[in-house]
């Protein structure tokens, strides 16, 4: 017990503070909260946007304020910029025009949704920080009286060349304050800047896409099945060869079979060793199976389709095909552009069962070759 | 004399018979599957795809060039018809069958004449085919596909055994946008890496969107790399090629990330913990107010690496104590 004697003054010292701090503190008249269902959108999120021309920003605020704000008490709402983007969000000082709305396009039904428009007559405007002790800041003034239940909208539009964005891309951290002379609530928003928020490119400033496409040989003789026979497998190098500009190039394939489903098809049956169900793989590994499809090789930088991967399929396992427009079937792709041409090998594998009847089977494979769009 | 010619050398005549039967067999078989089997189809196209916005009474001119590569001239029949999105791909078009197209409300096939219904494509040469698209004045709002589709003419032999026989087809897919304000609504389906954790930087990203609109998207964006202490180690561009989403259909996407170093361009660790984030838009009109995000995250562990490291420790600690050891012990005195 002798060895605390020293440290039970300091805890009462602490102890006292405390309960005189916690007393005390009632007479500090602000009241800090945190915005609740609260969301800061931009209309484009593209760096460097100087609000001029097809360069116009819109902005739409939604919050739900943790306690009441008068107008009375000059209520007001401010967005302050980070330090680093002086005069880039304000691009020059001056007023914006501001409506409270009712709901907006980033409302997401059953999360955050906007209940009701930012009341009071409402006076927005942008001024640039100094860069050292001040930041860009939005202000507006003249904001009604708040409650804590509704989720308050509020939507700015740039003046011309008022209001821009970040020239840095990434995350802006953006706060929000919501006060009055009583009381206060904010939040932090991370706003993320891209380089480009283009979605489309016109055709008219792009250069042309091409893409160019090869099948050769067109004719792939599979020698003579044996009804209950072998496997047999036939492989037609490099049968597939593309080349494409600017946006890569994809490949599809179909077969014809008897019309309804693909496969090898003997009209003088009529009978057809078909090509699996049209989807997935078909497995003529094992003796007494019977059935007919294809394997790709697959180019550097491109990608065969599973069920058409010549690695990923075992033995004996290829790739079913469809029949028609209808069954098509993608079987190989690359999304970027293709210079040298990509050449692909075609392995086509067929195993006649032992009801099949003895003939001549064809089928007709028809490969579909295109750039993206 | 002729008598005396034939009966000189009977043996001869056998052989020259024998010899000419076996030529005119080669000659009426096998070459011609030969012939065939070494036949090759090309076509190349551009432009490879058009979208254009039009309105109802609009009429549009247009045309697609299209030459062939090989060494033998190629015919190809000219096909306008919808078409649909393959599978999950975005950004591909199958034209659709004649049933299909029959039951098609947004196929703009029935508005297009090409000047052509057929081609030869003679070997390095361009062709312009001229097509034209009257819009009608009574066309519902809304986005019509077509394809202007080039299929090669069958090459139909008989070989005498089984056989594969292919065509090449290829086209122009258009997508038409007749009138204004399109509701473009987008979901996220899936964000996700193939595996939970790799040995170096190679990640492959799987992305799924879902189309809920009535008009094609393009989605574009990046996605945002972290490490452990929440530095930026990379920076992906999502769907480079602007692939594009019929609208009703979903489409998968695949981001590959391959960096090759465990240290990003300013000095940042590339190990353990990587969060990836990913922001996607696909509006036209004020791409910003409908942003889709995600978050997904995995393991970057260089197990080779850290095992060498850890044997090289254990390794290390062992020489060291077994060299104490001999240190620390007395040396031997030789009996005297």
């Amino acid at each position: 017990m002798k060895k605390y004697n020293k440290a039970i003054p300091i805890l009462i010292t602490i102890l006292v503070t405390g309960v005189f701090f916690f007393v005390l503190s009632p007479v500090f008249r602000s009241q800090a909260g945190s915005l609740a269902e609260s969301y800061l959108y931009l209309s484009r999120i593209q760096t460097s946007l100087d609000g001029t021309g097809s360069n116009d920003v819109e902005m739409v605020l939604a919050f739900q304020a943790s306690q009441s704000f008068a107008n009375l008490d000059n209520a007001r709402v401010d967005i302050f910029f980070p330090m680093d983007d002086n005069a880039e969000w304000c691009r020059t000082a001056g007023a914006l025009t501001v409506t409270g709305v009712a709901s907006a396009a980033p409302d997401t039904s059953g999360a955050i949704e906007i209940t009701a428009s930012l009341p009071g007559t409402l006076v927005a405007a942008c001024t640039q920080g100094n860069g050292t002790t001040t930041v860009d800041t939005i202000s507006i003034t003249g904001v009604g009286d708040i409650g804590n239940v509704e989720t308050y909208g509020v939507k700015l539009t740039s003046n011309t060349g008022v209001l821009g964005t970040s020239t840095t891309a990434g995350s802006r951290t953006t706060t929000v304050q919501v006060s009055d002379d009583n009381n206060l609530d904010s939040s932090a928003f991370g706003v993320y800047l891209l380089t480009d928020d283009t979605v489309e490119v016109t055709a008219t400033v792009a250069a042309a896409p091409t893409v160019t496409c090869t099948l050769s040989p067109v004719t792939v003789a599979l020698g003579t099945l044996y009804p209950g026979g072998g496997l047999v497998e036939v492989s037609s190098t490099n049968q597939l060869s593309t080349s494409s500009t600017n946006s890569g190039y994809y490949w599809a394939a179909y077969g014809q079979g008897n019309g309804t489903n693909a496969g090898l098809y003997y009209a003088g049956g009529p009978y057809l060793i078909q090509s699996g169900t049209g989807t997935g793989t078909v497995d003529i590994s094992t003796g007494g199976t019977e059935g007919f499809g294809i394997n790709l090789t697959q180019p550097s930088g491109a990608t065969v389709t599973t069920d058409f991967s010549y690695t990923a399929n075992g033995p004996g396992v290829y790739g079913s095909l469809g029949a028609t427009e209808a069954g098509a079937r993608l079987i190989l792709y690359k999304a970027t552009e293709t210079s040298p041409a990509h050449s692909s090998t075609i392995y086509y594998g067929a195993r006649a069962g032992s009801s099949a009847l003895s003939g001549s089977y064809t089928e007709y494979v028809t490969y579909v070759c295109g750039g993206y769009y | 004399m002729k008598n005396l010619k034939r009966y000189s050398a009977p043996w001869l005549n056998k052989q020259i018979v024998l010899f000419l039967a076996v030529f005119f067999a080669l000659f009426f078989a096998f070459p011609k599957q030969n012939l065939f089997a070494q036949t090759s189809l090309n076509i190349g196209t551009a432009p490879a795809s058009e979208k254009l916005t039009l309105q109802p009474g609009e009429k549009y001119e247009g045309e697609i060039v299209v030459w062939n590569l090989s060494e033998r001239t190629t015919t190809y029949d000219i096909f306008v018809r919808g078409f649909r999105q393959i599978e999950n791909q975005p950004g591909t078009a199958i034209m659709f069958t004649e049933e299909e197209e029959a039951r098609s409300l947004y196929s703009a096939a029935p508005w297009v004449t090409v000047s052509k219904q057929k081609v030869d494509l003679i070997p390095n040469r361009n062709e312009k085919i001229f097509y034209e698209i009257n819009v009608p004045e009574d066309a519902t709002k809304g986005e019509y596909t077509v394809i202007i589709a080039f299929i090669s003419e069958d090459v139909q032999q008989q070989l005498g055994s089984t056989a594969a026989f292919t065509s090449l087809s290829s086209g122009t897919p258009i997508l038409v946008k007749v009138g204004e304000d399109f509701a473009e609504n987008a979901e996220l389906l899936q964000f996700d890496t193939d595996r939970d954790w790799y040995e170096e930087p190679n990640v492959k990203f799987f992305t799924r969107v879902n189309n809920l609109g009535d008009t094609h998207i393009t989605p574009i964006g990046e996605i945002v790399l972290t490490n452990i202490f929440d530095q930026e180690v990379g920076k992906i561009v999502f769907n480079e090629s602007a692939q594009s989403i019929l609208r009703d259909n979903s489409a998968s996407y695949e981001t590959l990330w391959d960096y090759g170093s465990f240290l990003s361009n300013d000095n940042k660790l590339i190990l353990g913990p990587i969060q990836a984030d990913l922001i996607l838009m696909y509006r036209n009109f004020q791409p910003g107010f409908a942003p889709l995000t995600a978050t997904t995250s995995f393991w970057i562990i260089p197990w080779k690496y850290i095992l060498l490291l850890l044997l090289v420790i254990i390794t290390t600690v062992v020489i060291l104590k077994m060299r104490k050891r001999k240190k620390d012990k007395p040396p031997q005195q030789l009996p005297k």
